[in-house]
């Protein structure tokens, strides 16, 4: 018999909309964003991790720096990755070494997952963050976007870097649904090995987290 | 009574080429075929079929159309996906997904075009050393041999653990 995984929180669709018509992004001031642009230096190369969608815009901002850049678009993954024997006894922290089976070796510089934590329950996001760890070196820098509004948008939002300080919010679904209210002690604890570097509160019903892995 | 006054016909003349085109060889994986193996050689090729295997034409086009799934590694010239590829990338000159295309793999390549609608997973070398430097863009390629700068930022603009809430 074959079951769900429920990766996203309860108020989230099973399935994906529809496929989503072209909208219009939000512009968006990012202070976290140009913090961390801040960082590239010289010739050193960085690995960065973009767990959302790919955008040819944010790649073309990227290129711009000595680096390798990873998109995984994690929220399609899971929701492409939803059956599973319970034989075979999986459990999040498996689910998440098949689903984003880097290589050992391979630490990251960067780590982007804008908004998408919203989208997930506590201990889907512990084990999420518990596999990134691994993949950290100290100095890693995440960057987080946790929504301090009531509501958001039943998909993640499509986040395309415009330059060192613009990212557009591109809607992926007009339907809301409730935000989980992650606090600042919760990240704490969804986030072991990282501390809290900086936080910015934007107008849009966020607060981006600069996170250092230490 | 000899119809002088009707105007002369000009016949339609086809232009010929002052000088002669070279032929571009191309090959044509129809959407019915499944090829399983390696494909080498040294013309253009687009796949509309299934391919599983490695396709190398280092020096030529590499179209994988709307129609192909490819499972396979790509070494071309230039890469077109428009359909679906799982597999590794490797340009020397350009790689453009369009905006029908999926890619899961790694893509290496003095440029890299992803335009919107396209779905990629993997990752993008954007360091690959040809005549310039990795060239990235979106949408319809408008970038035409542009060469990157990389941003050699000064150190010290951003201290780390100096939390600076505010308000943007």
């Amino acid at each position: 018999m074959w079951k769900r995984l429920s990766f996203f929180s309860k108020e989230s669709p099973a399935e994906p909309a529809e496929q989503p018509q072209p909208r219009k992004g939000i512009p968006q001031k990012s202070l976290a964003l140009n913090a961390l642009v801040q960082q590239f230096r010289g010739e050193k190369k960085y690995h960065v991790l973009d767990l959302g969608p790919a955008d040819g815009s944010t790649i073309e901002f990227f290129s711009r720096f000595r680096c390798r850049l990873y998109i995984e678009d994690l929220y399609d993954t899971l929701n492409s990755f939803d059956y599973f024997s319970p034989e075979d006894g999986f459990d999040y922290d498996v689910v998440f070494r098949y689903l984003l089976p880097f290589p050992r070796e391979l630490k990251f510089d960067f780590i982007l997952a804008w908004d998408l934590f919203n989208y997930f329950d506590r201990d889907v996001l512990g084990s999420l963050t518990a596999h990134l760890s691994k993949h950290c070196r100290r100095g890693t820098i995440l960057l987080c976007q946790i929504a301090t509004q009531r509501h958001i948008p039943e998909l993640p939002y499509r986040i395309r870097v415009v330059d060192d300080e613009t990212i557009e919010y591109i809607p992926q679904s007009e339907v809301m649904k409730e935000a989980p209210h992650y606090e600042v002690g919760d990240l704490a604890r969804l986030l072991p090995g990282f501390r809290s570097l900086s936080s910015f509160v934007l107008r849009n019903g966020y607060r981006e987290y600069l996170y250092l892995f230490d | 009574m000899w119809k002088k006054n009707e105007p002369e016909r000009t016949e339609p003349t086809m232009q010929q080429p002052s000088h002669p085109q070279p032929v571009h060889e191309q090959t044509l994986i129809g959407s019915s075929l499944v090829v399983k193996g390696d494909v080498t050689g040294d013309e253009d090729i687009t796949i509309q079929g299934q391919v599983e295997g490695k396709v190398v034409l280092k020096n030529n086009t590499i179209t994988v159309g709307q129609h192909g799934r490819v499972k396979a590694d790509l070494f071309g010239k230039v890469i077109n996906v428009e359909g679906t590829v799982e597999g590794n990338l490797h340009a020397e000159e350009r790689i453009v997904v369009r905006k029908s295309g999926k890619v899961k793999g790694n893509l290496e390549a003095p440029r890299v075009t992803l335009e919107d609608g396209a779905k990629f997973k993997g990752s993008i070398e954007m360091d690959v050393v040809d005549a310039g430097s990795t060239t990235v863009s979106s949408g319809p390629e408008t970038r035409s041999g542009e060469q990157t700068q990389k941003k050699a930022s000064e150190p010290g603009e951003f201290r780390l653990g100096s939390p600076s809430p505010s308000k943007t």
